[in-house]
């Protein structure tokens, strides 16, 4: 998923303490003593970590040191990969990982690309996790979101939730009483709409939208939706993808029928929009309804980038409403990120010890804490640095509650091409320059297209 | 001693050529199956990038709107009476214009970018001064997009060919300029049957170096609108940067900048064949 700068933001200075706090090891499957010399190198994302703060030396850093107690010779290389975006970071990292020459010993992976990495050949299967005694401690769909072809190819470090913020002065003032929890697309527009009618000054409902927000339109902006509705991206049953349907009708009628509460094209049309809505439509009070990712509350908690601790109280947060309340009433999808050992990497086994140790509870609290991240496994919850977190930032326990439920993104290798197919069309309609049919039509023939007709299923009902 | 010369260029530039000639053939991406186990797959990269709604008539159509707006007018039109003018003033005057202009050329590419954007996005200098003055602007970046790259493109630009031309034309013989105003031939006239035959060969000159940067270039465009939005500045290096390298679509990509080195190669013959008859260009027949 499309993670951003304001996508973690710290938490609180207080937790900066915590930070090095490791803790003892232990929970490591193979830790055959070694003096061999190696450096291994860890490959990650600059735009993952929170605005001035450097997360990875201290979380991976810690991690090293407790596996320098076992392998004192081994040194762990931290190589930054800077882009403005996350498409350009995975070129570049996909590019490094087709030579043995530059190829990273461990890789910070974006779960959703893990089956495309995987059927490339740049990652490598790890059944040493599902034997190591930290895999049964992860949530289900933890387990599963890195799973291609059977085979597991990382161990997550963080995930997310999505949710509805919405501002209670503003609800309020339109009538409708708080705390708030839709129950289908249509109260949502109600809400809306009322907003509308009572402050023109504010933008009603924030949705992204748009190919410059990529992933974030295409996930935020459609599949959320489509999600509440009967059909879905892709058909786990038949392993074919489903291009029509009811549902995917609705999901574009319904974007063509929120159009005149979303944001002004000058903003979802901005690759900064994120930050527009994060950290200043937010804090100013200037948006009703906003659909985002669970880590935008991070955005305010004090010795943060934006600190707002009035967030907490002048915004609410609701569950993803399905379409007309079906399936249980809500839905969710979850993204994040994960560890994985490249094909090509020098030394794969002490790749995957330093893998489970950065992944221990110990050392995954304070990392998701910081970042704004949820996490993706139990024992974490009851840690110290994630319980404090919580009662800073109270979207954390929220959110927490909703990853049992969650789902996630189809890991075939083109979900990457019809995902910027969807974030094309969800621009296409908030613009107005299709309306809701046309868009269904070409996402069809587009999706056929890229798949391949055999690999198409159209859904009646 | 020519050999090392042929060697360095063949490495490092015909092979690069050659590869993204033989990899839009294929079917690579960047990740996924076809990533790393490539195979050609014949013309279907080229019929697929010429069938209609993929993008490319659009995008060569907004390579060709940047390349005359900000190239040619802005750059090489304006670059030229901004250098007739300077001829007429003093050289105190003259000196402090070049060096200005000469500042924006020397700044970086990508802080241009920047600065273009704060000036022109949502909330920025041009919206805060037009509030001001109690206008309505909504952002250039959004409503005007082809413009505004240009603008910036014309800005960035225009110091290259104002000092050609600045060159060319303090070649101009000022007795024959004296002999024409004499004869009694106008502005316009001396401009047209003088002076611009005189300093041809600059321009021609002039156009084929700025035509050849405007049309590959990608960073000013991708930095100030990505592209955007929707693909209403998706000019065509842009539009391959995305296929290649957000969609993934690396060899699809490859097919976009063939069809780029294609254009580029039509407008380098056409200049080259002009130089030619003038007998500006002595290249070996």
């Amino acid at each position: 998923m499309r993670r951003h700068r304001i996508g973690g933001i710290v938490v609180a200075v207080a937790l900066l303490a915590l930070t090095a706090c490791g803790g003892g090891g232990g929970t490591t499957s193979t830790s055959t003593p070694s003096n061999k010399p190696a450096t291994l190198h860890v490959a990650y994302w600059s735009g993952f970590n929170p605005p001035g703060v450097n997360i990875m030396p201290s979380w991976i850093g810690a991690a090293a040191t407790e596996l320098q107690q076992t392998h004192p010779n081994v040194k762990v290389s931290l190589d930054e990969i800077t882009t403005n975006s996350e498409s350009e970071y995975y070129a570049k990292l996909d590019l490094a990982e087709r030579s043995s020459s530059t190829a990273p010993d461990v890789a910070f992976e974006d779960s959703f690309l893990i089956g495309s990495d995987a059927s490339a050949g740049y990652i490598r299967p790890l059944p040493e996790l599902t034997t190591w005694s930290g895999w049964p401690d992860y949530f289900p769909a933890m387990q599963k979101i890195v799973t291609y072809n059977g085979q597991v190819y990382g161990a997550m470090n963080s995930t997310d939730v999505q949710l509805v913020f919405y501002n209670k002065a503003l609800l309020q003032k339109a009538g409708i009483p708080v705390p708030w929890q839709p129950h289908s697309w249509n109260d949502v527009v109600h809400a809306a709409d009322a907003i509308k009618r009572a402050d023109s000054s504010v933008v009603p409902l924030w949705i992204y939208a748009g190919q410059e927000n990529g992933e974030a339109a295409s996930f935020r902006g459609f599949q959320v939706f489509l999600n509440g509705t009967n059909d879905r991206l892709y058909d786990e049953k038949t392993q074919k993808w489903e291009v029509s349907g009811p549902g995917f009708d609705a999901t574009w009628n319904y974007l063509e029928s929120v159009r005149p509460y979303i944001e002004p094209e000058s903003q979802w049309s901005s690759p900064m929009s994120d930050a527009t809505v994060a950290l200043n439509l937010i804090p100013a009070q200037n948006v009703g309804i906003v659909f985002d990712g669970s880590w935008v509350a991070t955005a305010y908690v004090p010795g943060s980038l934006k600190p707002c601790p009035g967030f907490f109280t002048s915004y609410g947060w609701a569950s993803l409403p399905t379409q007309s309340g079906q399936g249980g009433g809500y839905t969710n999808l979850s993204g994040g990120w994960a560890l994985s050992v490249p094909q090509l990497a020098k030394h794969p086994d002490l790749s995957t010890e330093l893998i489970e140790l950065a992944s221990s509870p110990q050392n995954l609290a304070p990392f998701d804490a910081k970042t704004g991240n949820l996490p993706p496994r139990r024992a974490v919850l009851t840690e110290p640095a994630w319980i404090q977190a919580t009662k800073i930032n109270p979207v954390f326990g929220y959110a927490t509650k909703q990853i049992p439920y969650t789902t996630f993104r189809p890991l075939q290798p083109a979900y990457v091409q019809v995902s910027n197919e969807i974030a094309k069309l969800t621009g296409d309609i908030a613009s107005g320059n299709k309306n809701a049919n046309d868009a269904a039509r070409e996402y069809e023939s587009v999706v056929t297209g890229i798949v391949g007709a055999a690999n198409v299923e159209r859904m009646t009902s | 001693m020519a050999l090392p010369m042929v060697v360095v260029v063949l490495v490092f530039l015909g092979w690069p050529t050659i590869w993204t000639f033989v990899l839009s053939f294929t079917n690579m991406t960047v990740t996924g199956p076809a990533a790393r186990h490539y195979h050609f797959i014949g013309f279907d990269n080229y019929r697929k990038l010429f069938a209609s709604g993929s993008g490319l008539t659009d995008s060569i159509r907004r390579s060709l709107y940047y390349l005359v707006v900000s190239a040619y007018l802005g750059q090489a039109v304006f670059g030229f009476f901004l250098a007739m003018l300077m001829q007429r003033c003093s050289r105190a005057l003259r000196a402090a214009v070049g060096a200005i202009v000469v500042v924006a050329w020397l700044i970086p590419e990508i802080v241009i970018a920047w600065m273009w954007f704060v000036l022109l996005s949502d909330g920025g200098t041009a919206q805060q001064a037009t509030q001001a003055l109690g206008l309505h602007y909504s952002s250039w970046l959004v409503t005007h997009p082809m413009l505004a790259v240009s603008l910036a493109n014309s800005w960035r630009g225009v110091a290259f060919s104002y000092l050609l031309f600045s060159a060319a034309l303090s070649d101009v013989p000022k007795d024959l300029i004296e002999a024409a105003k004499v004869d009694g031939a106008g502005g316009l006239r001396r401009l047209w049957r003088i002076i611009l035959p005189l300093v041809s060969t600059t321009i021609l000159i002039d156009l084929v170096l700025i035509t050849l940067g405007t049309l590959n270039d990608f960073s000013l465009i991708y930095a100030m609108t990505g592209g955007g939005p929707g693909d209403a500045s998706s000019v065509l290096s842009v539009f391959m940067y995305r296929q290649a390298f957000v969609t993934y679509q690396l060899a699809f990509g490859t097919a976009i900048a063939v069809v780029m080195l294609a254009l580029g190669a039509v407008f380098a013959v056409i200049y080259i064949r002009i130089l030619r008859r003038q007998g500006a260009l002595n290249l070996a027949r």
